[in-house]
């Protein structure tokens, strides 16, 4: 278990003022099985009024409107998350997450892959697709689809090179897959288009890391039981350096930001993020109960 | 071989409309100078077409009508109850009466609207539901269209010009006045208004329906508005005026769920409402129909349907399927190997017409390599029996001949779901084919119900 801070900032510059900016926002924590929010905020300039919604995958969403000019749309959040990936309980997972969506569709050359690798690996053959009646795919001892996913992780991981910029947010996982480089998004991608191949429920997930100054994405497989996170950029298992924004069949699910205004402008972003331990002036006396 | 052998069709009660017939031309000719058209994009163009009509109208007996309606409502309510349990708790998948896959590889399932229930519950509020009348006399449903079914303002517009030119058929004729179509459609709207104004949203001038959004705005006292007049601010959906904005409480869209709100959906779309899905998240509007009903009139889901009403309402079906089997079942793959050169063999991906695929029309190596992929990708394909549909005596060129012909139903669900006494009735443009698509050069009837 362990307290955490973080500060994540989004500067978007317009080359000329646009106005009836419309917008969501996904960059508030959300309480899940491995982490509890106990406190976020949200400020943006120029200042709108907000509102928070949950959407359709459980995520908190900050909807707004500036109507007005404006040159610049600035949004800054911060807040105190608790993380224990040890102590996760058991949730339920949704049967969208086996279906392949319009990025993370698997070519056959990418099925082959995903059997090959978990092939190497043993372990109990899981039934294709899901059970009848909503039964999860389970395996004797349930460790065997973890084993196989730990093996998947390793296998995108030592197949990519990190390469920022020779992908676009738009690039599919089949195509990240034949060209071998890519940035976190590509590698969640490819790693949940081999899972769902293979009937293993996957999603995607958007956060920050301990020690990482921008956003990061990431994947998590349900077990039968609980969902179960695995970094492939890092090849990790996911632990307390983790703090998840929010969930989705794939990037498209959870932007971080999206707006649509009337303007003829380009849109450049300026994007900083911290996430470290609460130091203790500014923990609150009750956290310090656990 | 006459006609009727090869076509069969009932008694028209010809002496009811024989009045009329004489008067196509000239319904045909005050339909143009109304402007009542339907668009159509062929090879990057967009051209209007007059929708044919022929005054000779598809009469339903009040005994045969008073078994569709029943049969309709109860079909209609069981899709609501669908739509409400699938984005909640599920539990026909879970209880097994729906296999997984067919509710969500469904395209039309939006994840986007997991866990929203619409105002009063009500998913599908205008629900076009396509039937046959077989030659055996039995009604079928081929289709339930639950996201955007148009169509309703033909017959009304043709019924009221039939009116014109012949009041004396329409006074000793004992037909079911249908001219109410408007308040029905009102009451729906105002039935989950959520405090506001009711609008028509129309994707703009150049969509193949546009005719009717404007006929059905003006008709129902809502505004006609393009998405470019719509914005959300806290949560709410306003209608810019040039005197000051007017809160919405209930919008009727003829526009498809994926191009409804870049921000939810398809982000490329330039024709949403930017966050009009916050307004109706936070139960600040009523959007019909529901956004997500694709995910229960889909071809995969069609099969499931009369399940669904004994599921949810515990009763037997009323209206039967066409005789449909799903190759991802055992016995019914069986079957359909068998019979493949007589069943129509439809692919679940794919929409519009494309996909389809009679067994009869197709060479022995097409339809051995169709049956190929039918036993690798069972859950791809359905297949059902051809129906042999009656033909309704139609005027053509001088003489009546049979054609054959469909009913589109509307059902309306408000406080209580009705249907409306009338229809959309379209009927093939050639001798023996099937194909009533208007961009296929069909034609459209008035439909009469019967009051005795």
């Amino acid at each position: 278990m362990r307290i955490l801070t973080y500060v994540f900032e989004t500067s978007l510059s317009f080359s000329c003022p646009v106005t009836d900016h419309s917008f969501v926002l996904r960059c508030l924590p959300k309480s899940a099985n491995t982490q509890t929010v106990m406190d976020a905020q949200i400020f943006t300039s120029p200042r709108a009024s907000l509102a928070e919604q949950e959407d359709g995958f459980g995520n908190r969403i900050i909807v707004g409107y500036l109507p007005q000019e404006h040159g610049s749309f600035n949004f800054y959040t911060t807040g105190h998350v608790m993380v224990a990936c040890d102590l996760a309980g058991e949730t339920p997972c949704h049967p969208m997450f086996v279906q392949p969506t319009r990025l993370t569709g698997a070519t056959a050359e990418m099925a082959t892959f995903a059997r090959e690798v978990v092939g190497a690996v043993g372990g109990c053959a899981l039934a294709q697709g899901t059970g009848e009646g909503g039964n999860l795919p389970r395996c004797a001892g349930g460790g065997g689809v973890l084993a196989q996913v730990r093996a998947l992780c390793e296998a995108v991981h030592a197949r990519f090179s990190y390469v920022p910029g020779a992908t676009s947010t738009a690039t599919t996982a089949a195509e990240a897959f034949g060209c071998e480089t890519g940035v976190c998004q590509d590698y969640a991608h490819v790693m949940i288009s081999l899972c769902r191949s293979l009937g293993i429920p996957a999603r995607y997930v958007t956060g920050l890391m301990v020690g990482h100054g921008a956003t990061h994405a990431w994947v998590e497989v349900h077990d039968g039981r609980r969902w179960c996170g695995f970094d492939p950029t890092n090849n990790n298992e996911i632990d307390d350096r983790y703090m998840l924004f929010a969930t989705g069949r794939d990037f498209e699910d959870c932007p971080i930001e999206c707006g649509i205004f009337r303007g003829a402008a380009v849109q450049t972003q300026e994007v900083s993020a911290s996430l470290g331990d609460a130091t203790s002036q500014n923990q609150p006396d009750q956290y310090l109960t656990f | 071989m006459t006609h009727s052998e090869e076509c069969p069709h009932g008694a028209g009660q010809p002496q009811l409309y024989s009045r009329l017939v004489g008067y196509s031309p000239r319904i045909n000719q005050q339909l143009a100078r109304y402007g009542v058209k339907f668009g159509l994009y062929k090879n990057g163009q967009f051209e209007e077409r007059l929708f044919p009509f022929d005054a000779i109208p598809r009469v339903i007996p009040a005994d045969d009508w008073a078994v569709l309606e029943r049969g309709l409502i109860q079909r209609v309510d069981a899709l609501n109850a669908y739509l409400r349990d699938l984005y909640t708790d599920a539990e026909i998948i879970r209880d097994g009466v729906v296999p997984q896959h067919f509710a969500y590889a469904s395209s039309g399932f939006l994840p986007q609207v997991e866990r929203i229930v619409p105002p009063k519950g009500i998913f599908s509020h205008i629900s076009g539901i396509d039937l046959v009348e077989g030659a055996d006399g039995a009604w079928y449903v081929l289709e339930d269209n639950l996201r955007i079914p148009s169509g309703a303002s033909y017959p009304l517009v043709a019924r009221t010009l039939c009116r014109r030119c012949d009041a004396q058929t329409f006074q000793s004729a004992p037909l079911v006045d249908n001219r109410d179509y408007p308040a029905r459609l009102r009451e729906v709207m105002d039935n989950v208004n959520c405090g506001g104004i009711n609008v028509v949203l129309t994707p703009g001038r150049y969509n193949a329906a546009y005719f009717e959004h404007s006929y059905l705005a003006e008709r129902i006292g809502a505004v006609l508005a393009e998405p470019s007049e719509l914005f959300v601010e806290n949560e709410v959906l306003y209608y810019r005026d040039s005197i000051r904005n007017a809160r919405v409480g209930a919008v009727y869209r003829r526009l498809s769920d994926e191009y409804l709100d870049p921000l939810c959906f398809l982000p490329e779309s330039l024709i949403g409402v930017p966050n009009i899905m916050t307004a109706y998240r936070a139960g600040n509007l009523a959007i019909i129909n529901a956004p997500g009903n694709g995910a229960a009139d889909d071809k995969g889901i069609y099969y499931f349907v009369p399940k669904m009403v004994e599921y949810y309402l515990g009763e037997k079906p009323i209206l039967a399927n066409a005789p449909t089997y799903l190759p991802y079942y055992e016995d019914d793959l069986a079957y359909v190997l068998d019979n493949a050169e007589r069943l129509v063999i439809k692919d679940v991906a794919e929409a519009g017409g494309y996909g389809v695929m009679f067994g009869s029309d197709l060479a022995p190596e097409e339809l051995a390599g169709l049956l190929a992929q039918v036993k690798e990708q069972p859950r791809r394909f359905i297949a059902q029996e051809v129906i042999d549909f009656k033909c309704l005596p139609t005027w053509i060129n001088g003489e009546e001949v049979p054609r054959k012909a469909d009913l589109r139903t509307f059902v309306l669900s408000g406080e209580r779901t009705t249907v409306w006494p009338s229809g959309l009735t379209r009927y093939a443009r050639e001798e023996g084919s099937s194909v009533v698509n208007s961009s296929q050069g069909g034609g459209f009837k008035d439909t009469w119900v019967l009051s005795r």
